[in-house]
């Protein structure tokens, strides 16, 4: 049963304990090695993130996901080569958020993703994205990421 | 079934059925306009009004919407105790988790084959 509304092992560092935080794990098949080969760069990201990744998996870069018709803008916050990958992301409409996916050991052939989202404006950023903002408006995609970097 | 075990329920029926994309489509139309039915929506959605009546009363079991017989067409609107802008944030976004997890499962038992 999936499950919200959970206090954090070990939380995004600007994440403050929140309501709106949506939580998952989910044990994997594979060692936590193997299982960062999905997070590690886009070729994996693509495998089950989103259709289309156009991102270097890297601190500070910024490129976009696409899922079906919807594209999100993303900015890498931090990377903790082989266990934590933290982005920022929207998709043009509703809540800009931080995302965190930490992978964890389970024995020796097995591990678990952590993942945390949670809407930017509960760590304080109410400015990253102008109400006017549309990721379907020419040159959207570069006032996106600014908006992004804003909330940093 | 105690108290908890049919909160967890019921999220769970909202999860499920928010995972899929035109069913969230639904509800964000549902919070503009007071009422939809599947008649109205199948030149807008592009859709056969058969999907369409089967995504609402997908969204009407998980107890999102209500349906109120009129003539020969259902009438559906979000129930009277909509869910808070904060509620469906969360139901979507874990919604969307739950299908990236699905397909990161996959991959990774794919992973140990190799």
């Amino acid at each position: 049963m999936p499950h919200v509304h959970d206090d954090h092992d070990e939380p995004h560092p600007s994440m403050k304990p929140a309501e709106e935080a949506v939580r998952r794990e989910r044990d994997l098949p594979c060692s936590a090695d193997d299982a960062w080969s999905l997070l590690r760069d886009a070729e994996g990201l693509e495998r089950w993130l989103a259709d289309e990744v156009d991102l270097v998996v890297a601190p500070g870069e910024e490129g976009t996901l696409r899922d079906g018709d919807e594209t999100r803008v993303v900015l890498v916050e931090s990377v903790d080569e082989g266990r934590r990958l933290s982005l920022r992301w929207w998709s043009g409409e509703g809540e800009p958020s931080v995302v965190d996916l930490t992978l964890e050991p389970v024995g020796d052939d097995a591990s678990r993703l952590v993942v945390t989202e949670l809407p930017l404006r509960i760590i304080g950023a109410p400015q990253a994205v102008p109400a006017s903002w549309s990721i379907t408006d020419g040159g959207s995609a570069t006032n996106g990421l600014q908006a992004l970097a804003l909330a940093r | 079934m105690s108290t908890q075990d049919a909160t967890d329920q019921a999220a769970g029926a909202v999860f499920s059925a928010l995972a899929d994309p035109t069913r969230r489509h639904l509800v964000r139309l549902l919070r503009e306009r007071p009422t939809v039915t599947a008649s109205a929506l199948t030149d807008e959605l592009d859709m056969t009004r058969q999907a369409i009546a089967k995504h609402l009363a997908g969204l009407a079991d998980a107890g999102l919407v209500h349906g109120e017989r009129r003539g020969r067409e259902t009438h559906y609107a979000l129930t009277p105790a909509p869910m808070s802008d904060a509620m469906v944030w969360m139901a979507e976004a874990g919604g969307r988790w739950d299908q990236r997890l699905d397909r990161l499962e996959r991959e990774a038992g794919a992973l140990r084959g190799t």
